[in-house]
């Protein structure tokens, strides 16, 4: 029969992916393996001047044309993420500040000064370096106008002021020097609190619909905008040196570079960093002409004739199509059996159909920075967490179409004999198809969704260009990766439209036709 | 031959048979008759095991039904319902096919065989290359009915294969199916709840009430003997709904 030898051809060609599929990831690990020994690898997280001292951390290793390759891993998401990648040697350098270390990282607040630090971090295997120059602290900042009009000078003021709506970062809320813990200090009984993006939040305050943000001391919209920058009074905020973090292990297998990245040491100001992050944020240069700028270059500012980074969206474009592929391959494999196994037992079903429901309520950020000290960061571990959100939507499908197979049929392949394979692959893998294709339709849908997530842990995509357009709130960045990931959305849906026409048995898809 | 050992049946604790025997004997044709909810299909799932007797035992030949593995039983009956039996993946051909290709069959032996019954079930050969839903409901029938003895099984079991049908097509159906009856000689066990139906076709009838054959025989002895008010009553009430 014509069709259930296209199943089992299906089935073989399947195989042969999956092949395909271990050989690339296999062939990516290697590679990653062969050339640690030349590559460095540095880190920032998804903020501009992290960015800008990331990128600056990369350019001072190659203008000395020393035998390292740098290889960049910046953006990666949150201060967790990217302080685990380098514990675990998945990174070697990245900038961090001595509060964040202190405080949210290491979770001693008693560790002030750099030698104190940097004792507590050699225990795990990583040293700091000396501070760059600038302290980027924490501070509340309000609209000059309406602070004057209230009198608020100091943030002891703001007791007065229990109504002002306030809409931090998510990350400024939870840390012990954070926002809890500075009403506490402060006794402030702020009631309108709320998370938010920090690019956004400039726009939020500047536009009234927040009163109160958090900023950093160097950000460069402080200049731009009229904003008042509330008075510490009672020193509740540690400092934020910038320090370069590096794991032991890279500055002893690579001293020069490890020389070269500390002739970095004191070279910052506070108004350098805001006039730099200024540069790429306000005046639209990029992250590698401002770092140029550093090294003593001068760069024309081109304005708004920004151009299409052609290269780089071709290079993003293959990052997000083998990352969506791959994944759903892989979750196809594993879903499709799972959804059949679910019919084995009540309790299988509950088992199954609950577990893989559950991967789709683990925020994304909080399932990729589990799996760093398993799998590290870039492609891997992407795979794996895009591999598990794929899942329940094919589980789901698989197992209602098997279930919606009407009694009479079933019984009818019952009474002709039909078990095991026979079962499987003439009667219920057929019969389930059009619930199937559905399930996986709306998983690669997903993924495509969820691969722009892989950028916060290096494994690039288009989700590095809205990362970074986020992180210098520059539209046009954030649209070389949204718009082709949502032309990439609608493309996977219409290839799985047309699909149905090859991939459903014809008998099945016209009689479906039909009863429409 | 067939043969029920004192079966009962509840489905939760409302008793569909109750402590029933029957023997069917060879190449003849059984009529089970009974009005809808008596428990005919459920007779009938458990003489192919689809339904398993609370008490009780079915037997083939010699041996309990539990004996044949579902491979055997599938050599042994053909089954054919109402509607709803084709698989609508394949083709007509496909669907009559699949017995066979699970006893690996070669193709040659397929097609004289498919040949053979699209003749003995009167469906035009061009009719076994459409899906079932370009079929009309008496040619899924007659396909279903070719499905059910390719294999050439001693025992055929149907259960009201006509009753979805209108009544013309019903008629004419019911002719062909004498014909092959006579001309096949099996052991067949056809259920039904029309009464003309059941004179037209069987060499036995079974009256089924209350879980329990009431009586069995021909019509004449359900009018000349009845056993039971119950009979006259079922036999009249038959009689008038047709005139
Ligand atoms: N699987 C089942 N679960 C519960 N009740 C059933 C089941 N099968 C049949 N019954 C009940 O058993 C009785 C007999 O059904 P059935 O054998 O299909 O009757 P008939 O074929 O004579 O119309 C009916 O009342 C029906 O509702
Ligand atoms: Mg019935």
């Amino acid at each position: 029969m014509k069709c259930l030898d296209r199943v089992a051809r299906a089935f073989d060609r399947l195989k042969g992916s999956l092949c395909f599929a271990a050989l690339l990831i296999s062939v990516f690990a290697a590679s990653e393996d062969l050339y640690s020994q030349e590559r460095l690898r540095v880190g920032s997280k998804t903020f501009t001047e992290s960015y800008i001292l990331g990128e600056i951390l990369a350019q001072v290793i190659e203008r000395e044309k020393s035998a390292w390759r740098v290889d960049r891993r910046l953006g990666m998401g949150g201060s967790g993420i990217v302080f685990e990648a380098v514990r675990t040697g998945h990174l070697d350098f990245y900038p961090e500040y001595t509060g964040t270390l202190a405080e949210a990282l290491l979770q001693r607040p008693e560790l002030k000064s750099i030698p104190e630090l940097r004792e507590a971090l050699t225990e795990l295997g990583m040293t700091i370096s000396d501070p760059l120059g600038f302290n980027n602290t924490y501070a509340l900042a309000m609209r000059r106008a309406h602070a004057e009009e209230l009198g608020v000078r100091n943030i002891s003021d703001l007791v007065n002021h229990p109504n002002l709506r306030v809409g931090v970062s998510y990350e400024f809320l939870d840390r012990s020097d954070g926002f809890y813990a500075l009403t506490e200090a402060y006794s402030l009984a702020m009631s309108r609190v709320r998370g938010m993006e920090h690019s956004l939040a400039y726009d939020a305050l500047d536009s009234g619909s927040i009163d109160l943000m958090d900023v950093y001391t160097t950000d460069a919209k402080l200049g731009a905008l009229d904003l008042l920058l509330l008075e510490d009074d009672l020193e509740f905020f540690p400092r934020y040196d910038a320090v370069i973090l590096a794991n032991l292990e890279s500055t002893e297998r690579a001293p020069e570079a490890w020389e070269l990245l500390k002739t970095l040491e004191g070279q910052f100001s506070e108004s350098k960093m805001i006039e730099l992050n200024a540069m790429v944020d306000i005046d639209r240069m990029t992250i590698e002409d401002a770092a140029r700028v550093h090294f003593g270059e001068s760069i024309e500012i081109s304005g708004f004739s920004r151009p299409i980074f052609v290269q780089e969206l071709w290079l993003r474009t293959k990052e997000h199509v083998f990352l969506v592929v791959i994944s759903l391959i892989f979750s196809i494999l594993i879903a499709v059996p799972l959804g059949f196994l679910a019919h084995h037992s009540k309790l299988l079903e509950q088992l199954i159909l609950s577990t893989t429901g559950i991967f789709q309520t683990i925020p994304s950020l909080a399932l990729l920075g589990f799996l760093i000290p398993i799998l590290g960061i870039g492609v891997l571990p992407a795979l794996v967490a895009m591999i598990l959100y794929a899942l329940l939507p094919i589980v789901r499908n698989t197992y209602l179409g098997v279930e919606q197979i009407p009694k009479s049929l079933r019984e009818t392949a019952f009474v002709l004999g039909l078990e095991g394979r026979r079962r499987l692959f003439w009667i219920e893998l057929p019969l389930a198809s059009p619930s199937i294709l559905a399930g996986i339709k709306t998983s690669a849908v997903i993924s495509v969704g969820t691969a722009t997530l892989a950028a916060f842990i290096g494994a690039g995509g288009y989700g590095d260009f809205i990362l970074r357009g986020l992180a210098i709130n520059d539209a046009w960045t954030i649209l070389h990766g949204a718009l082709p990931a949502a032309l990439m959305a609608l493309l996977v849906q219409g290839i799985f439209d047309f699909s149905e026409r090859w991939a459903l048995p014809k008998g099945l898809r016209l009689s479906l036709q039909k009863s429409v | 031959m067939i043969e029920l050992k004192s079966v009962s049946k509840s489905f939760s604790s409302q008793p569909v048979l109750s402590d029933l025997s029957l023997q069917f004997e060879e190449a003849k044709t059984h009529v089970l008759l009974g009005s809808s909810g008596c428990g005919k299909s459920t007779l009938l799932r458990m003489i192919i095991g689809l339904t398993r007797p609370d008490e009780g035992e079915v037997h083939l030949e010699t041996k309990p039904l539990s004996a044949y593995s579902l491979f055997e039983r599938s050599q042994l009956f053909g089954y054919v319902i109402q509607k709803f039996s084709l698989f609508p993946h394949f083709t007509a051909f496909q669907n009559v096919e699949l017995p066979a290709r699970c006893a690996a069959w070669s193709p040659q032996k397929v097609k004289s065989r498919i040949d053979e019954l699209s003749e003995l079930v009167q469906l035009e050969p061009e009719m076994l290359e459409k899906y079932p839903f370009q079929l009309s409901g008496g040619q899924q029938q007659r396909v279903s009915l070719m499905r059910a003895l390719i294999l050439n099984p001693p025992y055929l079991l149907m259960d009201e294969p006509l009753s979805a049908l209108d009544p013309l097509i019903r008629g004419d159906l019911q002719e062909d199916l004498l014909k092959i009856f006579r001309r096949l000689e099996k052991t067949v066990v056809f259920v039904t709840h029309d009464l003309r139906e059941a004179v037209k076709l069987g060499h036995k009838i079974y009256l089924l009430n209350e879980g329990q054959i009431v009586q069995s025989g021909l019509l004449e002895d359900f009018q000349s003997r009845p056993a039971s008010e119950f009979v006259s009553r079922f036999v009249q009430s038959q009689r008038s709904a047709a005139s």
